[in-house]
């Protein structure tokens, strides 16, 4: 078991190698111009330094004056000794930016998966059981709709209907008007008001895609042998789908959520956008669009770790749950 | 008839007109099944004879699919006595599965339903009549008078629970006492034991994917014993093990069956198996019965074509031949079967009559019925069924 | 031996009677027929194809037969308040010379020295100006002679009759009447009335009036005639914002003033129609969904929208699909060697994160400063490169599972040679998970492609895309007042890709041979 954690962690370790190249590689190839710009207006910040350090640093930095390989390698081992660099956009080190947001974003993701698990697979197991029923079409009707919805247009539904027309909810941002005077309580719940139409938005928009892979599976499942053997055992109907039958479906299910789970720090760029949540997507997002290159290259780092990660998280769930699977 | 394409194949519009048919019967048959809390007196009934475990009374089976009505079974009646073993007999889609499943009520819904007859199960103080039975009655039923061995053990089994909780679980569900859970793992245990598991406990413990085929099958066995059925349905029990293999279950069945009191439908394809087995046999073809009688009216008197040329078919070790034999031509598609006798087609000894229609049975002895104009000559063109 | 029973006829039947056992007996669908029914008993599905059909005929016939181009402007006659004129009340000392005496701004400020501190005679390069106050704030300077050289003057006198200029003698005469609060005055042998208002007139013709308020028209060529001048130095003296006046053709305008603090300045500001781009105008019959930000009817917009964005989600899934079936179908067939390396560069293309890297390329593609036409081509093709990564896996799965299965054993056993195990046998077995694949992919693509134009970084102005149409929403106001705008586009977003992923659904359904139905 050990031996195949450390295997597959070398694997990644070198997948990671060639993602960040060609990431690096994209960056790179922008037009030069695009870091003169860049510096041009770093250099118009009040008290910053001047047009020309400035091209000279990010230069330096980025190893503009080296080859593309050498730039890279210097970017590696920059990362590697934990030497994030600093946002140009934030003007802070990178780090304490991203340290400051991803916790909202878990949070939020944390949250979205809870609903998401909790609404799409008893819908997705009752559409599999009462198959070509108008229940089964209802439901994938809705799960379909879900995933077909542009985001920013559910996003701007909800806002006209909520905020707009309703008044229940603000229309941007994290915080009221009035934060700053409550107390510690109150500044909760009104951090978890402002969360509640994203939130909406993010578990409308999912439960669709998991909604449709349970009731797959358990179509599968429910034409295998053993679950005539079960009904030929006597058991009811109830028993057959939910012991037998979901028990087995269980396996695909849980190593599609465990490998998601690291997904849930990256963020949900969208919708946090939208609400001006000021989440990792939103300060990612902003970055990327200003041409911050630090904050982008370390985001985008993140996120091949993390899907890395999810890909091993989810092979050693599917042998920890499935009891025919041993690693190889 | 149905409009003649290039191909051979069927136009949509016949299709269409199938599949509305086949809507209309199935919805009527859904809508009387559905009923809830159907009063005892709808599906109690009396056996004919208080020795059998298992009537057959003129059982139609009927699927209705997008190519037309399949009648897999289609008017089967036989009788399967207590404690003995009735083997039933035939190619591939003759029907036999279907009958044991009718047994069951286990058939594909909402295609697959019992059109005419009865089945009548004989629970000792009283008897159902299954085909009438409402689910929920039906499912105290199975596992516990009735159960079934199915044909492929490799996939029988669920693969995420152990094997003792699986075989728990059955008895658990019909469990008339109230039995503490170490009496029952102690029973499960013994069962494994019964079934010839050496291992006992250790297995108890395992998945179905550390054992092998026959192991497989030997568990299945228990879960089918678990709760001392009256009838045991074996559906090609052994079909997918070697024949070493084969040759243990069968043993390990005969044992029981002298052990415990059930009966046993043994449905096959081999006629070895129910030279060995069988009490009684019972020969289908395309869904019809042709031939019934004991083992030995079938083995050394068969009387229909089709049986004489299974027996043919067996090839004799010792026997030196020219060429194996095999019967000419090949099972029918049982959709729209016409009304002469089925096997007219490929039989080696038909006779004028046999251009009309399909024939009656005939007996040849107390014991033995044929469906066979050949014989009725012999009793004087008498029809003899029940 | 069945088969010489085929010819046989049995009276009464239509057809020739076939042996039972012969398979021609009893007719089956064939397998498109079946499929094609199960497809279509899936009514859903189906749903989902007429939905489909509807957009295709929306967006591509549409724009057909739609009267408006894409990005043709509309303009509008708007009521709009437009500068006309200007006020000022006048504190200051005015100036005006006679004609042929030299009355310079030197010896204007002379004057004004010589009103302040009281004196009647000012000296200025040896020249003696005599300054006489001929009435309230009006004085008369003179030489030593006696010459009248020129006035200074608080209170305006303006013609009335347009083009006709006054001369200083009359302004002379005017000014001394009325300002010494006389009602008549002659000269020249012509005499004159002056009304309280102000108003001069000969023999009953109006000529000119005073005022203390200076009114200038804003454009040179609107003259402003006595009456309107009249009218608002009687506003502004009451402090109205507001009046209407109606001008010689019998024409009404209303007239608004500002008082600007800083310049004591008023600006008198008249209603007129101006053209004006038509934006966001209400639907009606000539627009059915209104215009936008631009001016451009909505409906076309949405129409050659529609085609683009459908257009760009064919292109990348075709993009996708060529390099996803020749990678994964080498990788699947040959296995090995090529499969791992391969797999191992899907690999490395699934680790890349898509979004945030289009997102970078597109805000790149704004700097440069792309032609949008250009733009719309790599954003097809980087779209399409980081498709293929999920096909190549799809095709190669379908590959390797079937490569193993008996029927292609036998083609091979047969003596077939490789092109044609692959492209009789093998392909036609991938082609329905291939379909299925392509066709979520499609709407997938759409959504990415969408959500692109939204922020700004896809499809650009002056072309149009559904997201970018969305793109305004972004202001509140226009969220809340004018749904019309991006509520449509938005409605044919979610029907397009809800279809595709409708049929793709029941397309899988129905070539799924263990269904149970």
């Amino acid at each position: 078991m050990h031996k195949y954690i450390i295997k597959r962690l070398l694997y990644s370790v070198i997948i990671f190698f060639f993602v960040m190249l060609i990431i690096y590689v994209i960056l790179r190839c922008l037009p030069t111009s695009y870091l003169e710009n860049v510096a041009r207006q770093m250099s118009q910040r009040p008290g910053s330094k001047t047009y020309q350090e400035w091209l000279a640093q990010l230069e330096a930095q980025y190893g503009m004056d080296k080859g593309y390989l050498g730039g890279y390698f210097d970017w590696l081992k920059h990362f590697f000794t934990g030497n994030f660099g600093d946002s140009w956009f934030y003007t802070v080190p990178v780090i304490e930016k991203f340290r400051e947001t991803v916790q909202l974003s878990f949070v939020m993701g944390l949250i979205v998966m809870f609903f998401e698990i909790v609404i799409s697979i008893p819908l997705g197991i009752v559409a599999a059981t009462k198959q070509y029923s108008f229940t089964d079409y209802a439901v994938t009707v809705i799960a379909l709709a879900g995933i077909s919805l542009p985001t920013f247009f559910f996003a701007s539904l909800l806002k006209l209907v909520f905020s707009v027309k309703l008044g229940w909810f603000d229309l941007f941002g994290l915080v009221g008007r009035n934060y700053e005077q409550l107390d510690a309580m109150g500044k909760f719940l009104d951090k978890a008001h402002h969360l509640v139409l994203p939130i909406v938005t993010l578990v409308v928009l999912s439960i669709g895609s998991l909604m449709r892979y349970t009731r797959t599976n358990m179509l599968e499942v429910m034409s295998a042998d053993y679950i005539r053997t079960a009904r030929a055992k006597g058991l009811d109907e109830h028993s057959v789908i939910y012991k037998h039958a979901f028990r087995n479906t269980l396996i695909p299910l849980v190593t599609i959520l465990g490998g998601s789970l690291p997904g849930l720090f990256s963020g949900a760029l969208i919708t946090e956008t939208l609400f001006a949540i000021p989440g990792i997507g939103y300060t990612a997002y902003h970055a990327m669009v200003g041409g911050d290159i630090p904050f982008s290259m370390f985001y985008l780092a993140f996120i091949a770790i993390l899907t890395l990660l999810g890909n091993l998280i989810a092979d050693l769930l599917y042998a920890a749950v499935d009891p025919r699977v041993r690693l190889a | 008839m149905a409009k003649k394409q290039n191909d051979g194949y069927l136009s949509a519009k016949e299709s269409r007109r199938i599949s509305r048919e086949n809507r209309r019967i199935t919805d009527e048959y859904e809508k009387k099944r559905k009923r809830k809390n159907v009063p005892e007196e709808e599906y109690l009934t009396t056996m004919h004879n208080p020795g059998n475990a298992v009537e057959f009374d003129n059982l139609h089976t009927y699927f209705f699919t997008d190519t037309g009505t399949v009648r897999s079974v289609d008017g089967v009646t036989f009788d399967v006595p207590i404690g003995k073993t009735v083997g039933i007999v035939g190619e591939s889609g003759c029907g036999k599965s279907v009958t044991s499943l009718s047994l069951m009520q286990l058939l594909q819904r909402p295609q697959g339903q019992v059109v005419e007859g009865e089945i009548r199960l004989n629970l000792g103080n009283k008897a159902y009549d299954v085909t009438k039975t409402p689910n929920d009655v039906m499912q105290k039923l199975r596992g516990n008078y009735v159960s079934m061995i199915f044909q492929e053990p490799m996939t029988a089994l669920n693969p995420v629970f152990r094997i003792g909780d699986q075989i728990e679980e059955v008895l658990k569900l019909h469990d008339t006492g109230d039995h503490t859970e170490e009496q029952i793992k102690q029973r499960t245990i013994e069962l494994l034991q019964l079934v010839g598991i050496a291992n006992s406990e250790g297995v108890y413990k395992m998945y179905p994917h550390e054992l092998s085929g026959g192991m497989r099958q030997r568990v299945v066995i228990a879960m089918a014993l678990a709760c001392n059925p009256r009838i045991i349905i074996a559906d090609e029990p052994t079909t997918a093990l070697d024949v070493t293999i084969q040759a243990q279950i069968l043993d390990l069945l005969r044992q029981l069956k002298d052990k415990t009191n059930s009966s046993i439908m043994f449905i096959t394809h081999d006629l070895g198996v129910i030279a060995e087995m069988a009490d009684y046999v019972v020969v289908m073809y395309a869904g019809r019965i042709v031939e019934k009688g004991t083992a030995e009216d079938i083995f050394y008197h068969p009387a229909h074509p089709y049986t004489i040329g299974l027996m043919n078919s067996k090839p004799v070790v010792g026997k030196k031949v020219e060429e194996l034999y095999s019967i000419p031509g090949k099972v029918p598609n049982p959709i729209n079967m016409p009304d002469y006798c089925y096997f007219r087609d490929r039989c080696e000894m038909c006779v004028g009559q046999c251009r009309g229609e399909y024939p009656n049975e005939v007996s040849i002895s107390p014991t033995h019925k044929v469906s066979c104009y050949r014989y009725y000559d012999a009793k004087g063109g008498d029809t003899d069924g029940e | 031996m069945s088969e010489d029973k085929n010819e046989n006829m049995v009276p009464g039947q239509e057809q020739p009677e076939y042996a039972l056992d012969d398979e021609r007996r009893v007719k089956v669908l064939s397998p498109g027929a079946m499929v094609a029914k199960r497809f279509f008993r899936n009514r859903v599905a189906v749903l989902g194809l007429v939905i489909l059909t509807i957009m295709f005929l929306f967006s591509f016939v549409g724009g057909l037969v739609s009267p408006y181009k894409e990005d043709q402007l509309f303009y509008t006659e708007t009521l709009q308040k437009k500068e006309y004129a200007g006020a000022v009340k006048n504190e200051d000392m005015r100036f005006m010379g006679a004609e042929g005496q030299d009355f310079s701004s030197i010896i204007q400020a002379q004057v004004v020295l010589a009103v302040t501190t009281r004196k009647d005679v000012v000296t200025y390069r040896d020249v003696n100006y005599h300054v006489t106050q001929e009435g309230q704030d009006f004085y008369s300077v003179a030489l030593d002679d006696g010459t009248t050289i020129g006035i200074a003057y608080t209170d305006v006198v303006s013609s009335s009759i347009e083009g006709r200029k006054l001369d200083f003698d009359f302004v002379f005469a005017t000014l001394k009447a009325y300002t010494n609060g006389q009602d008549a005055f002659t000269l020249d042998g012509d005499s004159y009335t002056i009304s309280e208002g102000g108003l001069v007139e000969k023999d009953g013709e109006e000529l000119a009036f005073v005022s203390r308020y200076v009114i200038n028209a804003i454009s040179p060529d609107i003259f402003l005639p006595r009456e309107f001048q009249e009218e608002l130095a009687t506003s502004l003296e009451a402090g109205d914002d507001m009046f209407t006046f109606t001008d010689a053709e019998g024409v009404e305008s209303e007239y608004y003033i500002d008082y600007k603090p800083d310049v004591k300045n008023w600006i008198v500001r008249q209603e007129t129609y101006t053209r004006t781009y038509d934006r966001y105008a209400a639907p009606s019959r000539e627009h059915p969904l209104g215009t936008d930000r631009n001016g451009m009817d909505m409906l076309t917009r949405l129409m050659y929208g529609g085609r683009v964005s459908l257009v760009i989600g064919f292109i990348v899934e075709i993009i996708s699909l060529i390099i996803g079936v020749i990678l994964g179908g080498l990788a699947g067939y040959f296995g090995k060697g090529v499969d791992f390396l391969i797999m191992r560069i899907v690999d490395i293309f699934y680790c890349i994160p898509s979004t945030p890297i289009i997102i970078i390329l597109g805000a790149a593609m704004d700097t440069m400063g792309v032609d949008p036409q250009i733009r719309m081509l790599y954003l097809m093709l980087i779209l399409g490169f980081l498709g293929w990564p999920s096909m190549a896996r799809l095709v190669r799965g379908q590959i390797l599972g079937l490569r193993e299965q008996e029927f292609m054993v036998a083609a091979e056993a047969s003596g077939l040679r490789v092109s044609r195990r692959i492209f009789r046998h093998l392909v036609p077995n991938v082609i329905p998970q291939l379909i299925v694949s392509c066709t979520m992919g499609i709407g997938g693509t759409i959504l990415t492609e969408a959500t692109l134009s939204f922020l700004g970084l896809g499809v650009k102005f002056p072309f149009a895309s559904w997201g970018n149409i969305i793109n305004d929403v972004n202001n509140t106001f226009v969220l809340q007042n004018y749904w019309f705008i991006w509520i449509p586009a938005g409605i044919c977003i979610l029907l397009t890709v809800l279809a595709f992923n409708l049929v793709g659904d029941g397309l899988r359904d129905a070539f799924d041979p263990k269904m149970k139905r």
